[in-house]
């Protein structure tokens, strides 16, 4: 049973809205406009460089940019404030415009209103990723961005909700899902006074200021879940009364208020996944595995081939691991309390989210650790190319690693392992607070703990490759 | 044993009449420490003498470092560059060199680096 003491929302002791300079940063009506118009340049300045700059990918700011720095800063931002990157998210700001077109009231699907588009979003995206090598190709990952752009706009004008950042965008997903780790959420600051409230702007929106576009409700937030932080509820309420509050390190995981529905939970558990395969696309043996496929299946195609891989990697093993430790952990719970799938699931299945971004973090922080500085080189480059001269007047092409390569390795285990003991101490406090006795608890947790383990193991592995920067350059015979 | 490198047809400008060899040993290239040829002839597969020669080596993954050396003819029509491969994985060698009778040439080699055995 969920313990009650914790489903309470966090009491907002440290509120970052209070605080006097950021406070009033974040407050003010267009910090989210400031931070998009960022973001926005960075979007136009990849469009720009990657259609028309030099297509090696190291020399160019649209491949940098998104495959090393995006990548890197996102799991940074999640892991030391929360879902940062929604809230700058350039894609969202032709909205207003697809607004003006979109026709009252007309709703996304009810069919689709889960986060199974959003799972299939991921899974394309990683597939295309792998298949046209879009870390290698300036080209194809400007039309990545322009593609984001037209779907954001798309969906923003078919209906009048934001069905594309709560339903669709696979990069939304991600970062909802390891923003339930994150140290800050909204919060009512006093729920008294949510619950005399009669307008509800942080929801509806008044005349002058946006309601939530994902439609959640702050008295009745517990998670950061399709919260995109951008502070309109803040700004919505007449009474002052949101909070950007601090919250226990796990709060949500431990919180036992994770919903019983297999999409979250496959969400969960497939990122892991798919955390494992993409670093898995990174090292010498996804070579063999392409030629044993090839050889033996005749599989040509290597679009094919890394279809069947991902299929299994990133389809059929979680789904396996999910269904097979739910499985397992009923059969091992004693039959007079034994609970459905999906309240197991529902239980365990947080404890995959420190894991997954463990793997996250070393896979995007080796990136960010070994070429973190080649954007300095690469914009100095930029902007010779241009006349100016700025930045200086020759690249300093010797700038590369941010940390010596020899502390890589060792930081990635720190990673890996501290988001498995991390995870075991969530499936054990979920084992525990499940009202068994120990040794019950025990039985029952342990399924969930052997997959975690194993896929931490899968990691070390893979880490512990060298890595085999693999890619075709555009036109490359 | 030497073996030729792969070439690329997009992104160069190699005069008509030259042909360049690539060549890397140890071969197939591994991590580690590597010596690569270059081999410039014309038609008539004469060496075509080399006036200065400058290499980039990238990784075609974002965010990697590039290699960067020049290299002076060791014999007629033919340079040599010492280079230390860091990381296993494709990469794309560019060259640009100036001919002893002024002409430009670029041209840019695709080659895979084994991890080491």
């Amino acid at each position: 049973m969920a313990a009650p003491s914790l489903a309470r929302p966090p009491t907002p002791r440290l509120d970052l809205l209070r605080l006097p300079w950021l406070g009033r940063v974040l407050r003010w009506r267009w910090s989210r406009l400031a931070l998009q118009g960022f973001f926005l340049c960075m979007a136009v300045l990849v469009l720009y460089d990657g259609f028309t700059g030099p297509q090696l990918a190291p020399a160019n700011t649209a491949t940098v940019l998104v495959w090393v720095h995006y990548r890197g800063f996102v799991v940074l931002a999640l892991l030391l404030v929360g879902n940062l990157f929604c809230a700058g998210c350039p894609f969202a700001l032709p909205r207003t415009l697809a607004r003006r077109l979109a026709r009252p009231g007309r709703r996304f699907p009810r069919l689709l209103r889960n986060k199974w588009v959003s799972i299939a979003g991921l899974f394309f995206l990683f597939w295309l990723y792998e298949w046209l090598d879009l870390w290698a190709s300036p080209l194809l990952t400007a039309w990545l961005v322009v593609a984001y752009f037209a779907g954001s706009f798309l969906l923003e004008a078919l209906y009048s909700e934001s069905p594309f950042c709560k339903y669709v965008c696979p990069l939304g997903a991600f970062n909802f899902t390891y923003s339930t780790g994150s140290p800050f959420m909204i919060a009512a600051r006093d729920l008294n006074t949510c619950r005399d409230c009669t307008g509800k702007e942080c929801l509806r929106g008044s005349h002058a200021v946006s309601g939530c576009g994902t439609e959640l409700f702050v008295p009745q937030i517990r998670s950061n879940m399709d919260c995109v932080l951008c502070l309109d509820c803040v700004r919505a309420c007449p009474y002052d009364n949101v909070a950007l509050a601090a919250r226990p390190p796990a709060f949500e995981w431990l919180s036992g208020l994770w919903p019983q529905r297999w999409d979250r939970a496959f969400l969960v558990v497939g990122l892991a996944f798919f955390a494992l395969s993409n670093a898995f696309g990174m090292v010498p043996p996804v070579r063999t595995v392409e030629a044993w496929l090839r050889d033996h299946l005749g599989m040509e195609s290597d679009g094919m081939r890394l279809l069947v891989l991902f299929a299994v990697g990133n389809l059929a093993l979680p789904a396996m691991a999910l269904l097979g430790a739910a499985w397992g952990s009923r059969r091992l719970t004693p039959g007079a309390v034994r609970p459905t799938m999906k309240a197991l699931v529902a239980r365990y299945a947080p404890g995959f989210v420190p894991v997954g971004f463990g793997l996250w973090l070393a896979h995007y922080g080796f990136h960010v650790a070994v070429g973190g500085l080649t954007i300095v080189p690469v914009l100095q480059s930029f902007m010779l190319d241009h006349g100016n001269t700025w930045l200086g007047t020759a690249p300093d092409w010797a700038l590369g690693a941010l940390l010596p390569i020899e502390w890589v390795f060792p930081l990635q285990v720190i990673a890996v392992l501290g988001g498995l003991f991390v995870g075991l101490a969530v499936v054990a406090r979920a084992g525990l607070r499940s009202g068994l006795p120990p040794d019950g608890a025990l039985r029952q947790l342990l399924p969930w703990a052997l997959v975690l383990t194993l896929i931490t193991i899968a990691a070390l592995s893979i880490f512990n490759l060298p890595m085999d920067m693999r890619g075709t350059v555009q036109g490359s015979g | 044993m030497l073996s030729a490198c792969q070439r690329r047809s997009q992104g160069t400008d190699l005069p008509a009449d030259i042909d360049l060899v690539c060549t890397v040993d140890p071969s197939p290239a591994v991590v580690g420490p590597a010596q690569v040829t270059f081999s410039l002839t014309d038609s008539t597969g004469a060496p075509v003498r080399i006036e200065s020669f400058r290499l980039r080596a990238d990784m075609t993954h974002a965010g990697m470092a590039p290699l960067l050396a020049s290299g002076v003819e060791a014999e007629p029509g033919e340079i040599v560059v010492e280079l230390d491969w860091p990381m296993s994985g494709d990469w794309v060698l560019s060259v640009q060199a100036t001919l002893a009778d002024g002409r430009e040439l670029s041209r840019e080699i695709s080659l895979t680096v084994q991890a080491t055995p």
